[in-house]
């Protein structure tokens, strides 16, 4: 009998966890427009730290004196993904995620099964990877553990293929933006 | 090569000993590929183990088979952690559980339990659904204000389909679709390729960003901020979001896979408008075709 009623419960606590999630959404249902589209977004704005500043990471004079040996930076992608064109000596445009919830591993993955060749390194102390294109000898990017959570990558793309290590730009970007605790 | 799979799950910090990684296959707790695992089954790269250590089920994919313990950054090379997450605190603080080193209970505390259970089981249940209901509350404040109710993912990073180098699309199919001639491609890179018709954003543009383990809600966040207007949008089953502003010439379309999601983002010529159906016809169109050709 004991048992039956713990098993009973068990279930009730079961359906009630399950249902105590849903919640009613006020509004008119709408149909599915033709393109797909029904409704205004509803996304909550206020959820999101760093909303609208996740490309603040690093001033846009630097980025144009690393990637770039001076020049001009500017903006021009901003969110989760951000996206710079910087003009001096050379164009270049660098790239910079922050993936919140993502992984080194599942970086490295994606990396290698796009063709690029990776090798494990260490930015301020901390695990990193770089990863190159064998047909693009000017193209580099790092990805690294970061700090608050998930992970950043750099990629540096110059228009021209410059004289040295394509990969010193993006390790010089991830150790300041490393050093300088986010 | 392969490696003994009680050397490989200690070696890879599943268990804390070595002679705990061969109890547990001895217990029937390791399965590899699905079946129970004897202590001494090889295993080699591409091969799934589930062990169950710790109250909690952990699944991890072989990519480099070790038997000795290296650092915990370098084991963590060794595998793609499949786990799912831990239950939250509220229902693991519901469980009942003993002090450590209270041994069993004696016959006296056992009578005490057994009375417990019997009358006092009701009340604990409705504390435990207390706890849990609360949990879903959007209401809460934020225990950081640098970091107010940031959703937790709701899978693991990654695990949305392969979308290949730029979304599955070339650079023909892209000036076919947006009527853009003179497209270059000046960005390709394992998250993003960008498509220039000048090579100075300064004409029209288009892009196609890859996010891996990244909530879409904070994209449609910044598009809602910045845009014009922004609707939800659902293309071939999947859900997301299209914003677009006229005066901008530009449109831009998200779409959720878990804790992935991609937006195409296309710009026009401000010099040169256009009506802006049509540039958010062609972001459209290519997130179609990039959710038809993932794998």
């Amino acid at each position: 009998m004991r048992r039956t009623l713990a098993l009973l419960a068990a279930v009730v606590l079961g359906l009630a966890v399950f249902a105590g999630c849903a919640r009613t959404v006020d509004g008119e249902p709408l149909p599915v427009g033709a393109a797909g589209q029904s409704g205004t977004s509803d996304v909550d704005t206020d959820q999101f730290d760093r909303l609208l500043l996740e490309c603040e990471v690093l001033p846009d004079e630097t980025i144009a004196d690393v990637v770039a040996g001076g020049g001009f930076a500017e903006q021009s992608f901003s969110g989760a993904i951000c996206r710079w064109l910087v003009s001096g000596n050379d164009t270049v445009s660098v790239t910079f995620n922050w993936f919140e919830w993502g992984s080194i591993n599942v970086e490295k993955e994606t990396a290698k099964k796009l063709g690029f060749t990776t090798e494990n390194i260490k930015i301020a102390s901390q695990s990193a990877f770089t990863q190159r294109s064998p047909d693009r000898p000017g193209l580099c990017g790092v990805t690294a553990r970061a700090p608050s959570r998930g992970v950043f990558t750099w990629f540096v793309e110059p228009r021209s293929a410059p004289p040295g290590d394509p990969c010193a730009a993006p390790i010089k970007l991830m150790e300041l933006l490393l050093r300088g605790g986010q | 090569m392969s490696t003994r799979v009680d050397a490989y799950i200690w070696a890879i910090r599943l268990t804390k000993t070595r002679s705990a990684a061969g109890a547990a296959c001895r217990g029937g707790h390791v399965r590899v590929n699905g079946a129970t695992a004897k202590p001494a089954q090889p295993v080699v790269p591409g091969d799934e183990i589930r062990v169950w250590v710790n109250g909690r089920e952990r699944i991890v994919e072989v990519t480099k088979t070790i038997s000795k313990r290296v650092s915990a950054p370098a084991a963590a090379e060794c595998y793609i952690d499949k786990s799912p997450p831990p239950p939250p605190k509220e229902i693991i603080a519901g469980q009942p559980r003993r002090d450590r080193g209270a041994g069993r209970p004696t016959k006296r505390e056992r009578r005490q339990l057994d009375r417990l259970r019997s009358s006092g089981f009701l009340i604990s249940l409705v504390a435990v659904l207390a706890l849990a209901l609360g949990a879903c509350s959007s209401d809460d404040t934020p225990s950081d204000p640098n970091r107010p109710n940031t959703p937790e993912a709701p899978a693991q990073a990654g695990s949305g389909p392969f979308f290949g180098r730029c979304g599955g699309v070339t650079l023909e199919e892209v000036v076919r679709v947006t009527g853009f001639t003179g497209l270059s491609t000046t960005v390709d890179n394992t998250s993003v390729c960008e498509w220039d018709t000048t090579g100075s954003r300064t004409g029209a543009v288009a892009s196609f960003n890859w996010y891996r383990g990244s909530p879409i809600g904070r994209e449609e966040a910044n598009v809602k901020l910045s845009r014009d207007e922004t609707n939800k949008l659902e293309i071939k089953g999947h859900t997301g979001f299209i914003g677009w502003s006229q005066s901008g010439q530009i449109c831009e379309v998200g779409i959720d896979f878990g804790a992935d999601f991609f937006e195409w983002s296309i710009r026009g010529d401000a010099r040169n408008p256009r009506p802006i159906d049509e540039i958010c016809n062609a972001a459209r169109e290519l997130a179609t075709m990039s959710i038809e050709r993932a794998s």
